[in-house]
């Protein structure tokens, strides 16, 4: 075969693996990028953001109207848990793995009015029963790391003072 | 032995060279295997979903990081007015918009590093609590750099070319069965000005 052929076939192999691995490998770096952002204090502990403003650049197309609480978990030394305040409008709670996939949602309309424990761990940790029955929901991360994100309907300064005074009772600690 | 290695080396630099800037090009242009078009608004399928695929994946994480996914919020974008001409601050566009079949929604505006306008006027959406429908249920609001005494108004004031995000929070089925035919706002341009297209 000609050697301009093999160069060509090559070439276009390589390409192909190319576009594939960064294609695959994109969002992880995105996400890494603003986990380490978010974690910059430390990671399992709620990080409550302020007000979004025209100065928020922490992560792309933020809402104005919504107060963001953000957990970048870790479950290298076991599971965590978060714990959801009630909050009297839209509020959810979702889970990012490290490719940005949400892989779980819990919105206030689906959970008690007293608010929820929700432990998170990877599929081969244990818990004990109390855990178990001390949780809401018992989730399985498909990855080590990933965020935790609360989002509450605030679109006023009162109703953003109200959300900030509800999400400072609210934890994303180690279970143990 | 050196033919060998310029050969080896050619085929690592331009096979990497053009699949990573063919992958990059496609990021950068939207590509969505999964988008859906609905007039000029576009939203996906597979938003935030674990069964995305590897494009709408890198596109969330370009302009929609930690965006939830469509059985929760459903997401749509538009960078262009109703005529097909993409939206700048030197241009004067009104948003119209009738009942939309979800809990709550807003509209917001963002410049095309795709954060929030840096202008001072701190009024960079609305939302379904800060627009006052009239008996049908319809509204609208201005788009410009001015408020010019406009009771709802998103300010486009230092946006550039910039687009708007449409969030419809706990949508009804309908909307997520429907994404491509749903009414959603339109938006006509009514003035520019001179020399800005």
């Amino acid at each position: 075969m000609r050697s301009w052929v093999v160069w060509t076939i090559s070439t276009l192999v390589v390409a192909a693996l190319a576009h594939v691995g960064f294609m695959f490998m994109y969002p992880n770096v995105v996400m890494s990028a603003a986990m380490a952002r978010m974690s910059a204090q430390g990671e399992n502990e709620w990080r409550h953001v302020a007000r979004v403003t025209e100065a928020s650049r922490v992560v792309v197309r933020p809402s104005p109207d919504l107060a963001y609480s953000a957990c970048v978990y870790n479950l290298a030394s076991g599971p965590v848990a978060i714990s959801v305040s009630p909050w009297g409008d839209y509020m959810s709670l979702s889970l990012f793995a490290a490719n940005t996939d949400n892989y779980y949602t819990l919105n206030d309309r689906s959970m008690p009015a007293e608010g929820v424990t929700v432990i998170l761990r990877r599929p081969d940790q244990e818990l004990t029963e109390a855990e178990r029955g001390s949780a809401f929901a018992v989730v399985d991360s498909p990855s080590q790391r990933g965020v935790a994100l609360i989002r509450r309907l605030a679109p006023t300064m009162e109703r953003f003072e109200q959300a900030d005074a509800a999400r400072r009772l609210e934890q994303c600690a180690q279970l143990r | 032995m050196l033919k060998r290695i310029l050969f080896v080396l050619s085929v690592l630099v331009v096979g990497i060279g053009a699949g990573g800037g063919s992958a990059m090009l496609m990021i950068s242009s939207g590509a969505m295997i999964g988008r859906v078009d609905n007039d000029r608004w576009f939203t996906s399928r597979t938003i935030g979903a674990t069964d995305a695929d590897p494009y709408t994946r890198a596109l969330v994480a370009r302009i929609g990081l930690l965006g939830l996914n469509r059985n929760e919020t459903i997401y749509y974008t538009r960078t262009e007015d109703d005529s097909g001409q993409p939206f700048s601050d030197a241009c004067i566009y009104r948003i119209e918009g009738g009942p939309l079949a979800t809990r709550w929604w807003s509209v917001t505006l963002y410049a095309p590093d795709n954060f929030l306008a840096v202008n001072g006027d701190e009024r960079h959406s609305i939302d379904a609590t800060s627009v006052a429908p009239d008996a049908d249920g319809r509204w609208s609001a201005r788009i410009a750099a001015q408020q010019d005494g406009a009771e709802n108004w998103i300010s486009s004031r230092n946006g550039g070319a910039f687009s708007l995000s449409i969030r419809l929070y706990n949508p009804e089925p309908a909307i997520g069965d429907h994404l491509g035919t749903v009414a959603l706002p339109h938006i006509v341009r009514e003035s520019c000005v001179e020399g800005a297209e």
